[in-house]
């Protein structure tokens, strides 16, 4: 179902459901307080007209009933045989005989007052003799009953009209009403919609005007400003699929290479040795760069929870020694300053960070170096300091470290391998734990890194 | 003396690798495909070491180590998968003298298998303290006031040379026999460049450890009390 007509239906339930509460309300209220008011009033004009028929010469008693009559009253009056009415007449004249006989013994019935009450019709304007007030009438001696009630038909005509008319009026202007208003707030939507639909199929440039202040222009600010961001990060994404294709792809295409190499007869035993060689280190590239990939993809999942307690120290000896082997390769030596010191924040991502560290200084070491680690802390931070004195960075080449799949050493160490995703991903991990990173390097002296993560 | 070593993995390819990289570096291999299995070998073979994968069906790594700890008293390296930092915890807890996380190097693996057979073969002394330096042959690191120092093995062996002879001067003939082996092909330079690189970390490491040259002999340590 649409929404207009959501709207209409709403709306005309709306107005039928408070009709019927307030006619409810109202009538309850007439049957509650006003019937007895009325049957007051009523007795009191009824009264009032039989004391003056009661004094006035008799020849003039049928003309001042039927003047009653023709001013607004329903006039019914009896004396147990005959009946003779005055005015409008009741739409319904069934009442107890009993009620006509107490009258004519004397008595007062007050049937306004009386008058049942029945849940869907309105007490006020039931023409019924039942509904009136009767009081006893001496007519030339005789016992006379005398009902009345005011001629509502009679003194409310144009006033009905009026009412209707209002309530006519009401109701059309008000489904009018709610049509334009439901379109104002439809039409936005389907604009949104539309865009929303076109979006899906990777086009980002349906214009939308909406110029509101309320929700829905809200809403368009905010979608507006989504489509940007996923247009932004869908063209970083399709940049990214392509770098890293570009990065399987040449590993790949080194290792059938020389694979092709090594199924041809005719190389010595030492030119297969290389080229084991050479397609061990591609593979190691690949799988360091699918570990660097699931660390990345990690970061998509939605939360990545930082609540664990970590203690640094005990991490970075860890890869020490886990490290140890490489160190030795190289004939590096590494001092360490390990202060014990904890921070709040995701152990597997740090430990990332540490080694990724650690092994870009051991990569960019020359045989026989050294690097020297410091973990310290401050009040508000935790700092740990990684120097190398390998070959260093350029300036331009330092301001490039953290773009992904940017490599430094590209031309000038062919021999070190990496993937160009280490560095992006050490800040992207530092600033997830609201920390800093900064590189300091000169060519051929060395290198430091230092990344300080807040204690909180 | 051969060195006898227990490689057990269910993962065949694992195991071969495993297996074959040990035998290149010179050991004696047993391979088991299970905990059960292994524990059969042990009945008609002595092994030095024993390497064991944590994932296996029966009896699991954990367990395995347990076992050979306590039935045997053999040194055991466990073999881990990535990202299972709890792993390592029930390792030491179980006993395991060091564990490897696969993906691993073979050179990592022959480093650490080196490293447990020499601290098992050489159970004299932990430690050895000259000046500020501590040398600690449990986990072959050096430490001073300063922190933690890691050497490479060959400058490390130098270093626990002359710390164990202070005040000596020791010869380079001495040092390449002790440290190089005699087969040692390389020259005396070889000698010079590691005590050259040793000097300097001991520079800014322990001032007040000192390597001093003595001409036309060779070199001892002094270190200032």
């Amino acid at each position: 179902m649409s929404l207009y007509v959501k709207f209409i239906w709403f709306t005309f339930a709306t107005m039928l459901a408070s009709s019927f509460i307030s006619f409810f309300g109202m009538n309850t209220y007439y049957h509650q307080y006003l019937k007895a008011e009325n049957n007051d009033k009523n007795l009191a004009i009824a009264t009032s007209i039989t004391e003056y028929l009661e004094g006035v010469s008799p020849d003039k008693i049928e003309a001042t009933l039927h003047m009653l009559g023709d001013v607004g009253y329903q006039l019914y009056v009896t004396d147990g045989n005959t009946v003779t009415r005055y005015g409008g007449e009741f739409r319904d004249e069934s009442i107890d005989e009993a009620d006509i006989q107490d009258v004519l013994q004397g008595d007062i019935f007050n049937g306004i007052r009386d008058l049942p009450r029945e849940t869907f019709v309105t007490g006020f304007f039931a023409n019924k003799l039942e509904n009136s007030v009767g009081v006893p009438l001496k007519l030339s001696g005789e016992n006379h009953a005398l009902f009345l009630r005011p001629d509502i038909k009679l003194l409310f005509q144009e006033l009905h009209l009026l009412f209707g008319g209002l309530a006519v009026g009401i109701i059309l202007l008000s489904f009018i009403g709610m049509l334009l208003v439901a379109r104002l707030l439809i039409q936005p939507i389907t604009k949104l919609t539309e865009a929303t639909e076109k979006m899906g199929t990777e086009s980002f440039d349906v214009p939308l005007s909406i110029n509101r202040k309320d929700e829905i222009g809200r809403l368009a600010d905010q979608f507006v400003t989504m489509r940007n961001r996923i247009e932004q990060s869908t063209l970083k994404r399709k940049e990214f699929v392509h770098n890293v294709s570009h990065d399987i792809q040449s590993p790949l295409h080194t290792i059938q290479s020389y694979l092709s190499l090594l199924q041809k007869n005719g190389s010595n035993k030492e030119e297969k040795k290389q080229y084991a060689a050479i397609i061990q280190e591609e593979t190691t590239r690949l799988s360091l760069l699918a570990n660097q990939l699931l660390t990345l993809a990690s970061f998509d999942k939605k939360a990545i929870d930082l609540v664990e307690e970590i203690a640094v120290d005990e991490q970075v000896r860890d890869i020490l020694s886990r490290l140890r082997y490489a160190f030795d390769e190289k004939e590096l030596g590494v001092s360490a300053q390990l202060e014990a010191v904890k921070v709040k924040g995701n152990a597997l991502l740090l430990q990332t960070v540490w080694e990724n560290l650690l092994t870009n200084a051991i990569k960019y070491s020359e045989i026989g170096g050294e690097i020297e680690l410091q973990l310290s802390s401050t009040a508000t931070d935790v700092s740990i300091k990684v120097r190398d004195d390998g070959i260093g960075m350029t300036a331009e080449e330092t301001s490039r470290a953290f773009d992904r799949f940017y490599r430094a050493d590209q031309a000038r160490v062919r021999s070190v391998k990496g993937s160009g995703l280490g560095l992006a991903i050490v800040k992207e991990v530092v600033e997830l734990h609201k920390g800093t990173i900064e590189i300091q390097s000169v060519p051929k002296v060395g290198t430091t890194v230092q990344v300080k993560l807040p204690t909180r | 003396m051969t060195t006898w070593i227990l490689a057990v993995d269910d993962d065949l390819h694992m195991l071969n690798f495993v297996s074959t990289e040990l035998r290149h570096s010179g050991y004696e291999v047993i391979e088991a495909g299970s905990g059960e299995q292994a524990l059969v070998c042990l009945n008609s073979k002595k092994v030095d070491l024993a390497i064991v994968d944590v994932m296996m069906p029966g009896i699991d790594g954990f367990e395995l180590t347990r076992i050979l700890r306590k039935d045997y008293d053999l040194p055991v390296i466990l073999l881990t998968a990535r990202h299972h930092i709890e792993d390592k915890e029930r390792g030491f807890l179980a006993g395991s003298d060091d564990y490897l996380v696969k993906p691993f190097d073979s050179k990592e693996l022959m480093y650490r298998v080196k490293a447990i057979l020499r601290r098992y073969d050489h159970p004299v002394e932990d430690t050895l303290t000259i000046g500020s330096l501590t040398i600690d042959f449990k986990s072959y690191e050096v430490r001073s006031d300063q922190g933690i120092l890691l050497i490479p093995l060959k400058e490390f062996e130098l270093l626990a040379l002359l710390a164990s002879k202070p005040r000596q001067v020791l010869s380079r003939d001495l040092m390449i026999e002790r440290i190089w082996g005699i087969d040692f092909q390389g020259d005396e330079q070889t000698v010079n460049v590691h005590i050259k690189r040793l000097r300097q970390r001991l520079e800014r490491f322990a001032p007040d450890v000192q390597i001093i040259t003595v001409r036309g002999v060779g070199y001892k340590l002094e270190g200032n009390p």
